[in-house]
This record gives structure tokens, sequence and C-alpha cells, in this order.
């Protein structure tokens, strides 16, 4: 008898599963729940910044590199010294900067949305590494479109909702 | 065209082998049928693993998906191997998808809607579900690589140890209506179900039957995570569709005889048609199918070969036995 009991079992717990509630999000439109102490985009606090240049040796893949800083990109009350510039395309987000240096002036933070269309645009100067990051927008739902072309503009979309209201 | 080119086409039309052929259980039957139950199987199961499954596709719940997915198959290359044996890799995937069709034909969904009536419809549908390994080792040979042909040797494997059982506790189906024309089967379930009746046969077929459409858990020789896609592994694009089209008609096809055999066919309450108490019968039997997908995992392939040898074979056995003290003991369950 618990030879059933143990082959129906999973059978019963599969039905009762599908209707519980969905454990998954639907990413882009919903937002991701994301702890505040996760190993995402880290931030530079310039102030608290020592220069020291632990958090370059330490990185295990050469991200970080030590950069001149002029006055004029945002840090006229800190002195002129070499703070850190991170390249997050090299970037393993080991947090090994994060832990070693001796000054807390590095922190991770929540972000990890970080694709961009240029490579270049992944390498973040100090001045650009110091900035708060805000929590993204979420993507509005796509919204069906029909397609357009025009002598003048060429190819461009119109809304479909309101061919439907003139019908 | 003359008018009786128009009146020939105007018979044909209204002709009922063409209704059969081209509707049920013909071309659009076997398509939905896909069609749904490629979406049905990726949603329950999606449900089952607390997930949403296909969602944007089609504006409820992404029902359009398979027919995308099936667009998607239509563009794109297949790339078959070099040293494959190109004849058969290429007319494989034809006949997959064509010859368990011929198991549709032997089935009756109302007591004057069958394709071929035959007095040796059971016969018939098994001849086709035998055809079936001999094609899987067609194409796993003609690939010419190792996944395939392991794939393949699993195949006729599983479907000799499959397939005795099923055909075996069959036989007390047959004893019972002393028929093999399906018509007969169900017209001599009017008072009781055979599964009722017979419930260790009808279980040794429902199991052995999940052997023999290779479907979860004894999908073993298209085992994803150990074979790459098992006798399958080498097709790409709309071949790979076919081999999917070939599998869900086995599916259709094996869930339709359990219905016929076991559960009462096309019989039902009348304020429904006989065509579809036999279509919801199978909806249920799919859905249980697909749910058992869901909860239970893979066998390994000499656990299968343990069961279905030292426990199916020996209780088909039994059942014919015990089937055959019945009709002895007790004639009144014949009906007579």
């Amino acid at each position: 008898m618990s030879v059933v009991v143990r082959t129906l079992k999973p059978l019963c717990l599969a039905f009762t599963h599908m209707f519980r509630r969905v454990f998954t999000i639907k990413y882009p439109f919903q937002a991701p729940v994301i702890e505040d102490d996760y190993r995402g985009r880290i931030q530079f606090f310039p102030e608290r910044c020592i220069s020291c240049g632990i958090c370059e040796s330490v990185c295990p893949t050469a991200a970080i590199k030590l950069v001149e800083v002029k006055e004029l990109e945002g840090f006229s009350e800190v002195k002129k010294f070499k703070k850190p510039q991170l390249d997050f395309g090299r970037c393993c987000f080991c947090n090994f900067c994060v832990d070693y240096c001796p000054s807390e002036a590095l922190k991770s933070t929540w972000l990890v949305e970080l694709a961009e269309y240029e490579k270049s645009k992944l390498t973040y100067t100090p001045y650009k590494l110091s900035k708060q990051p805000e929590r993204p927008k979420l993507l509005p739902k796509p919204k069906l479109v029909k397609l357009e072309i025009s002598k003048v503009r060429g190819a461009g979309h119109a809304p479909l909702k309101k061919e439907r209201g003139k019908k | 065209m003359s008018p009786d080119l128009w009146s020939l086409i105007w018979d044909i039309l209204q002709s009922k082998l063409f209704l059969e052929l081209v509707f049920i259980p013909g071309i659009a039957f076997i398509a939905l049928f896909t069609v749904i139950v490629v979406w049905a199987e990726r949603k329950i199961l999606a449900r089952v693993m607390m997930r949403y499954g296909p969602l944007h596709v089609g504006k409820v719940a992404g029902i359009l998906q398979t027919i995308a997915d099936t667009l998607k198959l239509l563009f794109k290359e297949f790339i078959p191997p070099r040293r494959a044996h190109k004849a058969a890799y290429y007319l494989t995937p034809v006949f997959v998808a064509s010859v368990p069709t011929l198991a549709l034909t032997a089935i009756p969904f109302s007591k004057d809607w069958v394709v071929f009536p035959s007095d040796l419809g059971l016969l018939i549908a098994f001849a086709v579900f035998a055809l079936s390994p001999l094609l899987a080792m067609i194409t796993g040979w003609a690939c010419n690589n190792r996944y395939t042909v392991i794939g393949s040797l699993r195949v006729i494997f599983q479907d000799v140890a499959a397939e005795i059982p099923l055909l075996l506790s069959a036989l007390g189906v047959v004893m019972l209506s002393g028929s093999f024309n399906l018509v007969n089967i169900v017209e001599s379930q009017r008072r009781l179900w055979f599964a009722f009746l017979q419930p260790l046969g009808a279980l040794v077929f429902f199991i052995a039957l999940i052997g023999e459409i290779e479907r979860v858990p004894f999908d073993i020789p298209t085992a994803e995570q150990e074979l790459v896609f098992g006798w399958k592994t080498e097709y790409g694009g709309i071949l790979f569709g076919l081999l999917m089209f070939g599998e869900y008609i086995t599916f259709a096809a094996g869930t339709l005889l359990f219905v016929t055999l076991y559960l009462g066919g096309y019989l039902g309450p009348s304020f429904l048609p006989p065509m579809a108490w036999i279509l919801i019968k199978m909806g249920i039997l799919v859905f249980l199918l697909i749910l058992i997908r869901g909860a239970y995992p893979r066998l390994r392939i000499d656990q299968l070969l343990s069961i279905g040898w030292k426990w199916l074979i020996p209780l088909a056995i039994l059942n014919v036995l015990v089937t055959m003290d019945l009709i002895y003991f007790y004639p009144w369950i014949l009906g007579g």
C-alpha cells in the first residue's frame, strides 16, 4: 500500500503546485527584487579615498587603474591625487577592492543593469564611479503599432489603437 | 472548367472520406492537436514548476507560441552531418511524421466514423506502433553519430520491453469483447467500461503505453541530460519539426487507443455528440500524461527493462489468466 501512496504523492503534489503563486517575475516589465548588499556596480566615495592603490594591486582582472583627477571634474574640495577608475568590461564583481579598501571608500550597490552599446562607456571614471546609482525606470509594456511608410520620413510606426477607434 | 468537373469536386468535398481525411482524424485534427498540446504541455509544466510559461506571443497566455516556433523551424537551415547516409537522413523524418497517422485510421470517433473500418483494427494500430522503433533505428544509424546510435539502441530495448505487455494486456480486452474490431470493442463497453472490468490490464497498458510513446518518465531514448537529444540529435530546422510532429501524433494515437480500449471510446451521455466524448476523454488523459511528466524523474534503461520484463509482462499474463477464469466461471460479464 505504501508503494501506491509513494507513487501517487508526487502526482498530487504536482497538481497542487499548478494553483500556487508564480515564483518568477516578468522581468523587464516588473522590477526584480535585488537586495541592497548585492554585488552589483561599485560606488566610489572620493572624500574617503586616501589614494593608497591597494584596490589596483588586489584586482584579479586588472579592471581598476589609478588615474590622475583634475579639479574641474567635480572634486574641487578634494586634493589632487590619483583615484581609481574601473572598467566594468573587465570587472568580475569579486568585491576584493571593497574588502581590501582600508578607508571604506568603495562600496558595492544593487545595480546590475550595466549593459551599454559601446565598450568604451563601460569604463567608469572616478567621477562617474562616485555617482549614486538610481533605481532604474521600468520599461513600459510594449504597445502594438502598425507600419507607416511616408515619403518624407521613411519607415515609421503609428499606434494601432487609434485605428481601431476610427473603425 | 466543365460543370462535370465542378460536380465531381463538389461530390468529393461532400464525401465522408474527405471530411475524415481533412478534418477529423485527418490533417486539421493532427495539426490542431499538436499545436494545442505542445502549448498546453509547456504551460502546464510551467505551472507545475511555478513559472509563467509562454506569455507574449498571441494575445492570451502565449497561445500562438507553437505556431511561432513552427515558423522559426521552417526558416532554419539544417546541416546534415558529413558522414551521414544522406537519403536516409532526409527521408526518415517524413516517414516518422507520416507513419503514426496510419494508427489514427483505425480509431472509431463514432459508430460509423472510422477512416478504415476493419475487423482487425486493433492489430492495425499495434502494427503501426511496431514500425516506430524501426524508423528510429534507421534514423539513428543514418546520422552516424554516437548519441543517435545509442539513442536508437535504447529505442529498440525499450520498445521490446514495452510492446509485449502492451499487446498482452490488450488481449484481455479482446477476450472480453470477442473481437479485434475497435467499434465492437467500444460497443461492448456500453454497460461498463473495461477499465473497471480490467483494472490490472488497464494499469499495465497505461504504463506500457508511456514507454511505447517515449514520454517522461520513460523518455530514455531522448534523454536530454545524457544523450544530447537521443536519436534526434543531428536534426535541425523543419526536419526536427517533423520528428517532433511524429512524436505528438504517436502521443495522440496512443491516448486515443487507451480511451477506445478501456474508457469506453466515444460512449457517453447523449447531450454531446460521440466525437466530443472521445475528445474530452482524450484531453483528460493528455493532461494526466503531461502532469506525469511534471511529477516523475526519468528512469534508467536497466530500471525500465526490469519493470518491463519482471513486472509488466508477468502482470499482463496474470491479467489474461484472470480474464479467462472470469469468462469461464462468470459468463454473464460478457453480457450474454
